[in-house]
């Protein structure tokens, strides 16, 4: 930083301590009022990001020292029986989760911006779940979905269908984690939309009607395309999320049955904290980062496709 | 807000009929919505063989505290929800300290490089909490940290998340203000004190809404720090009465998590206006 150097000054003018001048007396404030800041942003954020990256082409086990192995850890990963099942997993739970969750969510955000009774109460339950632990969360919908006492299947046997073991079959366990996390979601991606939706003029819709458009015209003509800007970044959100789902499979079905709901963030927990395999869990930290950052970029390039731009 | 809301299905003869459907597709909506909670606080209220029949009863015939009772017998539970909130309110104070701190200089403050740390600081938001979690875990185990309070509070005494969101705040206070109590000679300190953080009250509430729910909630750090029973917090004690028990008592399960949400929603719905307008906020930045 330039903040001690040093600024020639005119013959004969009053020589001030650097620190005394005007324009270095505030950069010499900032930097104080920062400092704090930027040991943490130094310590806890940029420090951890290029050692787990360094970390990465190591064979660290977290006590021994750290040999220099190159993209050993990559070449492994790539053959990783394991490690392809929770990516193919990942994806899964990512195709899955985002367009249920924006469904939802716009269906939510639609009503919420009608005059209809009950919105204040109804958008106050959406929250609820976000604000709720995810331990919590994971109980009550064990319980709901349990095989032989879970209400789910009593409703299903009302409607004469047949019972099923929601988190111990290989069909039903990734569907039934994705539709918890909806539930559990929705009202965070609803407000967004809501916020969006608000932000639509309503001279646009008013004058679409007097044009003559029905209501189906004015929703996918004028309200989706004014929308757009929330559903990207919505849609954004949701993945990257997504591609880092952990909590739901660690307390509910830990990774089970037969590895069908294990996920990366699960199988890099296993690896560095169960497995001490530190230098491999790094690595994998790093696929999942250049994973989320080449889903977003994509969906940038993207955007001037579909997003409405002023 | 109000004024904007509007019908969005607008006239027709068939208008009527779908404000009626709108309302029985809400009241539908909200009771799926509804429902975990009921039947978490339903079953939390049964004995443990009531809890076990098929097909369910919907409603306890009297209220049975067991599950309750046993929360406390089978965990040191009251310990946990007091080591919860002592780490959530030290994490939202020191970390809206340093946050508006840093905040203040990158809004309101020149000084060389500014603008090019702060793009590196954004940049950092890209990588998932996954990546940083074995170096730093590495950083607190250095400090003896480990299986301590001090090591659940270290991570959360900073973030890139809160510093951006009180900087864009602060963007939005005119600077006439500051320069008025300039020329009256106040100082750095004292504009940050007594002009910029006063005015910043509404932005403030939103992050520290957003730092003491995620901060209660937060479940892999602590899962991976604590090891002593007693320094555990809610989420892990949870978890615990699960997998310390030989068989899962389901009414004892659900009364806990009854126990460890009433405290969240209690502070959500105090502060669920700055919570709601932020989740909004974050969207239109996008």
């Amino acid at each position: 930083m330039a903040v001690g150097t040093h600024t020639p000054t005119a013959p004969g003018a009053v020589r001030r301590p650097w620190f005394r001048r005007p324009r270095n007396k505030e950069a010499l404030a900032a930097l104080l009022f920062l400092a704090p800041n930027l040991i943490g942003f130094l310590v806890l954020t940029l420090g951890p990001g290029v050692f787990s990256l360094i970390m990465g082409f190591t064979n660290w086990s977290g006590i021994s020292r750290a040999r220099w192995v190159g993209a050993e850890n990559y070449i492994e990963l790539v053959a990783d029986k394991v490690f392809l099942t929770a990516l193919r997993n990942t994806l899964v739970y990512t195709v899955e989760f985002t367009p249920l969750v924006i469904v939802a969510a716009l269906l939510f955000a639609l009503l919420f911006n009608q005059r209809v009774w009950g919105v204040p109460v109804v958008r106050l339950l959406c929250f609820l779940p976000i604000v709720t632990d995810f331990i919590s969360v994971a109980f009550i919908w064990s319980w709901i979905y349990h095989f032989r006492f879970g209400v789910l299947n009593w409703a299903l046997e009302l409607l004469n269908l047949p019972a099923q073991a929601w988190l111990g079959d290989v069909r039903w366990a990734m569907i039934a984690l994705v539709v918890m996390s909806v539930w559990r979601w929705v009202g965070y991606y609803a407000i967004i939309l809501l916020a969006g939706l608000q932000g639509i003029p309503s001279e646009l819709k008013e004058a679409a009607t007097i044009d003559g458009a029905n209501g189906r015209q004015l929703f996918l003509r004028v309200t989706i395309p004014l929308l757009s800007p929330a559903l990207f970044f919505v849609l954004i959100i949701s993945i990257s999320s997504s591609l880092a789902v952990f909590e739901q499979m660690y307390i509910m079905t830990r990774g089970g049955p037969r590895d069908s709901t294990i996920s990366i963030s699960m199988f890099l927990y296993q690896q560095g904290f169960r497995f001490f395999k530190m230098g491999y869990a790094s690595a994998v930290a790093w696929i999942l980062f250049l994973l989320t950052f080449m889903v977003t970029a994509f969906n940038w390039t993207i955007r001037r496709r579909w997003v409405y731009q002023e | 807000m109000q004024q904007q809301r509007q019908i969005l299905w607008q006239g027709g003869a068939a208008s009527r009929y779908r404000l009626g459907l709108a309302t029985g597709l809400l009241m539908i909506l909200g009771v799926l919505m509804a429902f975990p909670f009921f039947w978490m606080l339903r079953t939390s209220l049964l004995t443990e063989t009531d809890a076990a029949v098929f097909p369910p009863v919907w409603l306890p015939t009297y209220l049975e505290l067991d599950g309750y009772q046993g929360v406390f017998t089978v965990q040191p539970f009251g310990r946990y929800i007091l080591n919860s909130a002592f780490v959530a309110v030290t994490v939202m104070v020191s970390q809206l300290v340093t946050a508006s701190l840093g905040a203040y200089a990158f809004a309101r403050l020149q000084f060389p490089g500014r603008d090019k740390l702060f793009l590196l600081y954004l940049a950092t938001m890209l990588i998932p909490a996954e990546v940083t979690i074995v170096p730093t875990f590495v950083l607190v185990s250095r400090f003896q940290m480990v299986d301590s309070l001090a090591g659940l509070i270290v991570p959360g005494l900073f973030s890139v998340f809160t510093t951006f969101l009180l900087r864009q705040f602060f963007l939005t206070i005119p600077f006439e203000l500051e320069d008025a109590a300039k020329i009256d000679g106040a100082g750095y300190v004292r504009r940050y004190a007594q002009i910029v953080m006063p005015l910043s009250q509404p932005a403030l509430a939103t992050a520290a809404i957003f730092i003491f729910i995620g901060t209660w909630r937060s479940f892999l750090w602590p899962l991976i720090i604590i090891r002593t029973r007693e320094l555990r917090t809610v989420p892990i004690g949870l978890a615990a009465i699960q997998q310390e028990q030989g068989h899962t008592d389901i009414p004892q399960l659900m009364a806990g998590s009854v126990m460890a949400i009433v405290p969240v929603i209690a502070v959500f719905l105090v502060l669920q206006r700055y919570y709601i307008e932020g989740v909004a906020m974050s969207g239109l930045k996008g």
